[in-house]
């Protein structure tokens, strides 16, 4: 039999080296932390032929949009290549709903605010507020944002596509 | 027993203790609906190193929130499971749709579980262990570390066996 000094020493290490192995595992815990990724937003004009667009192209390109942030934003320009005038209209076709609710679009034309809203309200044809008389154009800047919210805690991560259609309808009236 | 042997003697304990933390800290989660992954990436460096092993506890995928480090099989192959970081969550009907990026990573995961599954959040890592756990997995790995100590362990306690009894032996003899 070992003498108890010896013994208490067995122990006193045993306990010791336990509580150290305690406290390393709880050192080498994984918190929860940052991690919040943020929302890629491309959108691109289309036109379906009266208006000639510039460019077709990318024009809002936005990478890790994140809620209360910024924003992005991206010009495009509108002629009138018809004969008559045109009331310009548009609808943006997002390439999935991940963002309907959550991404807010403001459409300026001529720096006066024709539409604002959700994307997933802009689905449908809007009327931009410009008629174009043959050969005259107009500037529609697109402002994308997330703001902060629910909806936008949702959009992390997510990446969307969307395509502003934009069309000319002849005007009734003439102008 | 002098101090300097009582000493080294209580140290050993204390490396045994140690160990024997270690071992507790990788096995006792099992009871626990938990499980250890080897990290064989080091796509979430700084925080969990290539050789790593983690340690998952099964958790509700709603219970899940951004920031959460989660194991997850790789939505391009089943086979393959992920540690990375939850940067979006997502609620579609009875899914929950995650998207996760490991801390070093640039590109992303997206995938879906039902809204009752569950998934496995990292609770603490255990540095180097993930190599030893991968060695273990072959051959020599296996004969060096978990034979070998056993044999080792085994013949020290024969020794303790045969040795009281040589020593009584050899006092009466040197009498002769």
């Amino acid at each position: 039999m070992s003498p108890p000094k010896a013994n208490a020493g067995k122990w006193i290490g045993l306990a010791a080296g336990l509580v150290l192995a305690a406290g390393l595992v709880l050192s080498w815990g994984v918190p929860a932390s940052g991690g919040q990724l943020g929302a890629d937003v491309r959108m691109l004009a289309a036109s379906t032929g009266e208006l000639d667009v510039r460019p077709t192209a990318v024009f809002v390109s936005a990478d890790e949009l994140l809620p209360g942030g910024p924003g992005a934003s991206g010009t495009v320009s509108l002629g009138n290549i018809t004969g008559g005038p045109l009331v310009v209209e548009t609808r943006l076709t997002p390439s999935s709903a991940a963002l309907d609710r959550a991404l807010r679009v403001r459409l300026e034309a001529d720096s006066e605010v024709v539409a604002i809203g959700r994307l997933g309200s802009l689905r449908r044809w809007t009327n931009v507020g410009a008629t174009l008389d043959p050969g005259e154009g107009v500037a529609l800047e697109a402002r994308v944002d997330l703001p902060a919210g629910q909806a936008a805690a949702e959009a992390g991560g997510q990446s969307v596509e969307i395509t502003a259609e934009l069309r000319g309808r002849p005007a009734r009236d003439g102008r | 027993m002098t101090a300097t042997r009582a000493l080294a003697r209580t140290l050993a304990w204390a490396a045994a203790g140690l160990a024997a933390g270690i071992v507790l800290a990788v096995a006792a989660p099992l009871a626990f609906d938990a499980r250890p992954y080897s990290v064989l990436s080091g796509s979430m460096e700084p925080a969990i190193a290539a050789g790593d092993l983690v340690v998952a506890r099964r958790t509700p995928a709603t219970a899940i929130g951004i920031g959460d480090v989660v194991t997850f099989r790789d939505p391009d192959d089943g086979a393959r499971l992920i540690t990375h970081r939850v940067g979006g969550i997502r609620r579609d009907g009875g899914r929950i749709a995650f998207v996760t990026r490991g801390d070093a990573n640039t590109g992303v995961e997206r995938w879906r579980v039902s809204a009752d599954a569950d998934v496995g959040r990292v609770a603490y890592r255990l540095p180097l262990l993930g190599h030893v756990a991968v060695a273990t997995r072959t051959r020599t790995g296996f004969a060096l570390l978990v034979v070998l100590p056993l044999l080792a362990l085994a013949i020290n306690e024969l020794a303790r066996i045969w040795r009281p009894a040589a020593e009584k032996e050899a006092p009466g003899a040197a009498r002769t």
